[in-house]
């Protein structure tokens, strides 16, 4: 009586047929009820009929010995493994997920300086990275050549009622994305014992076919696979958009087509596995793009596709490699226009207290300035003269009690926010920051001026061009723009201006990140939000744009969230490592196989900045990612 | 006469150079402070051999706070040779300034005379000048004095204003730009001249003469000087304890120390000078009461000043 066999995945007709004593697929190709699955390959949950064996009897004599071999023992598998040295082929544990390598992609080695094997077999350099990976099939029928096609799989979106995007399929990419996420044939030998096919070590790259020069997959084309995203920018969280689909979602299928299968369409073995699995995270970013006038253009001219479009490419791809992937949070991208010059700075720098005395005859001291409707703004309000008489305060007169004092002065109708600031390494005490606001438009504080005879207590007024920010350190220009758009604490928040220059208006630097400085910073020099957990990122440096269409400084964003996320400075000078590291001071502009994209993971260990004593250290930056950067950091 | 090292070195020359080329060339993520513990003989080196005339201004800004600290004058030449006859571009400019406040801090009158010349030949009427340099430019002035003066900064600033004024209507940024050069005129000119006339008054005064004012502005008791003047007295002090005696320094920080009022100064200010004048005896190899070593013990809030010379926790 026929049986019936509910198929798992991977299951084939071949397979079936073995595990049930034919040789083939072809008696239950043969069975009528079979006919659904003659041109496709199973899928979990169909029911295949398995027809009766028909026994035959023979009546010869036996009067030699043969040797007997089972045709089609042990049955048909695929998978994945990272292989051993020592345990026998078939004993090596079946890989369960996959990652993309932290590897420069054609090195290996313990400490990631060698070459990377490209002959079959174990080698300890390819063994070295835990992230190589083996295809591995069991045919007892099979002769070489035996070739796997290997491939990524995309996900399938849906968009929930509630707005969540969730996977409910997976399908193979097709044309020209599926071409190039895939290696048709697989090379995989026969493995010295014989009982298996293995292919030589393999990785997974994130790089797509480069327009300058040669990326991971190029380095080394017939050993890495392309997983990779499809980025334009152009998203609007749908699930058919380019942006939506994440290259951690994707899975990746080898399929071997079983050389002796007589059908027309003959079965197939497959093995998909997921990429990164349960380390999947996310990091909760907000981009803040200034304008540079009051709804005016955008710095460096740069849109909100271009934005996704760094964020969903580059930083999706080298992060990859640690299992994290950008989430925009909050405000997720947001245009805000340039502050008014409505900042005033008490003591910024020194954080010193006042006298209270002025040097005019020793008088109460003073801090005085005028408000006035910024040019630029609605505000309707007639010239405003404030004096803040500083003599009244009780001592001692912080700058905070003077923002206060500032605050309380004001005429009606004036509000101000009183920020403390984190006590600079050279000052004496902490700073304050006082923004002047009117609800009729945007306030200029005008003409500042104070006589304390204490020459470190100064008063000063953030007057910011967001086309050329003032940076040569955490200035009252810095701090304001966090004020405009403060983000939330739980996300990095990545502020986009056109350049940063120093005093002389010289371009200093393309980015730069406010660490927490954990271990460093303590007390009054502890940073605190808003001040703290940023990103400021140049749209127009002099390396040539880093937040446009185009994959020029393709670097930078990762690079500047590392620091915040790891709390860490860069590579020190002269590490092995240096030149590939993600964390170089100084990262490459144009992105080859070679490139400063590499997070380092173990057992590769590279010497890094750090603010905890003695300064530098040799670490694991995948597990510092993790660990300091927890606060940033979701579930996926 | 106590001998009195500007550090303790205990560094070898490997970690030494790795310290110095973190903190001169390390970039938005080197330390803020200089390093302590190494030859002073190796930081002259060090700067000799990598400090070139195209570094960065931050490298040489570096630098001047390395050399205030470790006092080797003798690299002054090596200095001199990155000053241009006119400085070609913004960064010329500031590179400029620095080199010429290392000038004023460890030159002699013979060497910061024709420097403030030259600032005021060179850097003032330059066209590169920014309104964010001129507070650069004052504190240099602050360096050299009593050579130079602001007299010709202040001509060039009040022409610039002047200029600004009828612009500033024109726009945001042309507002901006008046107004900072305003701020400028109001605040840092006039705090730079005081500071220059308190500087020039001190240094021209014995040293008995000026200690109790010296240490007044390195603890921020008499604070007219700002934080420039606290390192310069700083320093002053040191030379006086190194090279003269050190007990009458030590006296005068302990008297310091031991009038501070904690009601009238509040915690976070009483800790902070109480831990400056702390850190300054114990630095200059004095010692600190029992109750003086309360005080200190109480008072530590991380902060490390210039009068210390970072020793590890096991001392």
């Amino acid at each position: 009586m026929p049986k019936l066999v509910t198929a798992k995945d991977g299951d084939t007709l071949c397979g079936i047929a073995m595990d049930n004593g034919f040789l083939n697929c072809d008696p239950l190709r043969a069975d009528p009820a079979n006919a659904p699955f003659l041109n496709r390959q199973l899928q979990a949950g169909d029911v295949v009929t398995v027809p009766d064996i028909v026994l035959k009897t023979s009546d010869a004599p036996t009067t030699n010995v043969f040797k007997a071999l089972k045709k089609n023992a042990p049955p048909v598998s695929i998978r994945f493994v990272h292989g051993s040295q020592n345990l026998p082929y078939l004993q090596d544990t079946t890989s369960t997920l996959l990652n993309v390598s932290n590897y420069q992609t054609n090195r290996g080695g313990a400490g990631g300086l060698d070459n990377f094997p490209t002959a079959p077999e174990f080698h300890p350099e390819g063994h070295a990275d835990p992230d190589t990976f083996k295809v591995e099939v069991v045919d007892p029928a099979a002769g070489a050549p035996l070739h796997v096609l290997l491939e990524a799989i995309r996900p399938q979106y849906t968009l929930d009622p509630a707005g969540k995007l969730t996977i409910t399929g997976l399908a193979p990419f097709t044309g020209a994305d599926q071409a190039a996420r895939s290696i048709a044939q697989l090379d995989c030998p026969q493995v010295r014992s014989r009982v298996a096919f293995r292919s030589r070590y393999l990785r997974l790259v994130t790089d797509e076919l480069p327009t300058l020069t040669s990326g991971d997959k190029q380095a080394l084309p017939d050993q890495t696979l392309l997983v990779t995203d499809m980025a334009d920018g152009n998203g609007t969280g749908q699930p058919a958009d380019n942006d939506t689909l994440e290259i951690l979602d994707q899975q990746v299928r080898a399929t071997y087509v079983l050389q002796n299968c007589p059908a027309g369409s003959p079965c197939a073995v497959t093995v998909q596995l997921p990429i990164g699995g349960a380390a999947r995270q996310r990091v909760r970013v907000t981009f803040h793009v200034f304008r540079t006038t009051v709804n005016g253009a955008n710095v460096g001219g740069i849109s909100l596709q271009s934005v996704r479009f760094r964020a969903f490419r580059w930083v999706r791809r080298f992060f990859a490699q640690v299992s994290l992937s950008p989430l925009l949070a909050g405000a997720g991208i947001e245009f805000v226009d340039p502050p008014a010059a409505d900042m005033l700075s008490i003591s910024d720098g020194s954080g010193a207290v006042c006298n209270g005395v002025s040097i005019f005859g020793g008088g109460s001291s003073s801090i005085f300035f005028r408000l006035e409707p910024s040019p630029d703004g609605t505000a309707t309000f007639p010239s405003t003269p404030v004096s803040v008489d500083l003599g009244s305060i009780p001592a001692p007169r912080t700058p905070l009690a003077a923002g206060g004092a500032v605050q309380a002065a004001l005429p009606a109708g004036f509000t101000a926010q009183v920020f403390d600031v984190p006590r600079d390494r050279n000052g004496v005490g902490k700073a304050c920051d006082v923004v002047i606001s009117h609800p009729s438009g945007r306030v200029a504080v005008r003409d500042e001026v104070v006589d304390d005879t204490n020459a470190a207590f100064t008063v000063s007024v953030a007057r910011v061009n967001t086309a050329q920010l003032r940076s040569e350190r955490i200035t009252p220009d810095v701090r304001r723009l966090t004020y405009a758009a403060p983000g939330r604490d739980d996300a990095i928040d990545i502020y986009v201006v056109g350049d940063q220059v120093d005093q002389a208006g010289t371009s200093v630097r393309r980015a730069m990140s406010i660490t927490r400085e954990i271990g460093n910073l303590t007390g009054d020099f502890e940073r605190h939000s808003p001040l703290v957990a940023s990103v400021f990122m140049s749209t127009s440096p002099l390396t040539g744009p880093a937040m446009d269409l185009s994959d020029n400084e393709c670097f930078t964003v990762a690079h500047e969230l590392v620091h915040v996320l790891a709390d860490l400075g860069h590579v020190v000078k002269g590490d092995l490592h240096e030149s590939e590291q993600l964390m170089r001071a100084g990262t490459d502009r144009v992105n080859s196989a070679t490139a400063t994209k590499r997070i380092n993971d173990s057992p590769v260990l590279v010497n890094m900045q750090v603010p905890e004593d003695p300064g530098t250290a040799r670490l694991n930056l995948t597990s510092r990612i993790r660990t300091k950067g927890a606060p940033f950091i979701q579930d996926w | 006469m106590q001998l009195i090292q500007i550090t303790l070195v205990r560094f070898d020359d490997e970690r030494a150079r790795h310290l110095l080329d973190n903190y001169v060339f390390g970039g938005w993520y080197s330390p803020s402070r200089a390093p302590r513990g190494i030859s002073p003989e190796l930081v002259a080196l060090f700067l000799q051999e990598e400090l070139q005339p195209d570094s960065p201004p931050e490298a040489y800004g570096r630098a001047v706070e390395l050399l205030q600290f470790y006092e080797r004058a003798d690299l002054l030449p090596h200095l001199r040779a990155g000053l241009k006859r006119q400085p070609e571009s913004g960064a010329d400019l500031l590179r400029a300034a620095h080199i010429l406040q290392s000038i004023g801090d460890l030159g002699t009158p013979q060497e910061t005379a024709p420097s403030a010349a030259y600032l005021d030949a060179a850097l003032v009427p330059s066209p590169l000048m920014t309104p964010e340099m001129y507070p650069v430019i004052l504190e240099t002035l602050i360096a050299l004095a009593p050579a130079g003066s602001t007299a010709q900064l202040a001509r060039r600033l009040a022409g610039e204003v002047a200029k600004a004024a009828p612009e500033q209507k024109a726009g945001v940024q042309q507002m901006f730009r008046h107004d900072k050069l305003r701020a400028v005129q109001r605040n840092d000119l006039p705090r730079a001249d005081r500071a220059i006339a308190l500087k020039t008054r001190l240094a021209a005064q014995p040293a008995e003469a000026r200690r109790a004012e010296l240490v007044g502005l390195y603890l921020g008791t008499v604070p007219a000087g700002g934080l420039q003047l606290a390192v310069w007295a700083a320093r002053m002090l040191r030379y006086e304890a190194m090279y003269s005696d050190s007990e009458p320094v030590w006296r005068q920080f302990r008297q310091a120390l031991d009038s501070l009022d904690a009601g009238a100064l509040g915690e976070a200010q009483f800790n902070d000078i109480a831990l400056r004048a702390g850190q300054a005896i114990l630095y200059l190899h004095g010692e600190l009461s029992p109750r003086q070593l309360a005080v200190f013990g109480m008072a530590q809030n991380g902060s490390r000043n210039f009068l210390w010379d970072d020793p590890t926790p096991s001392g």
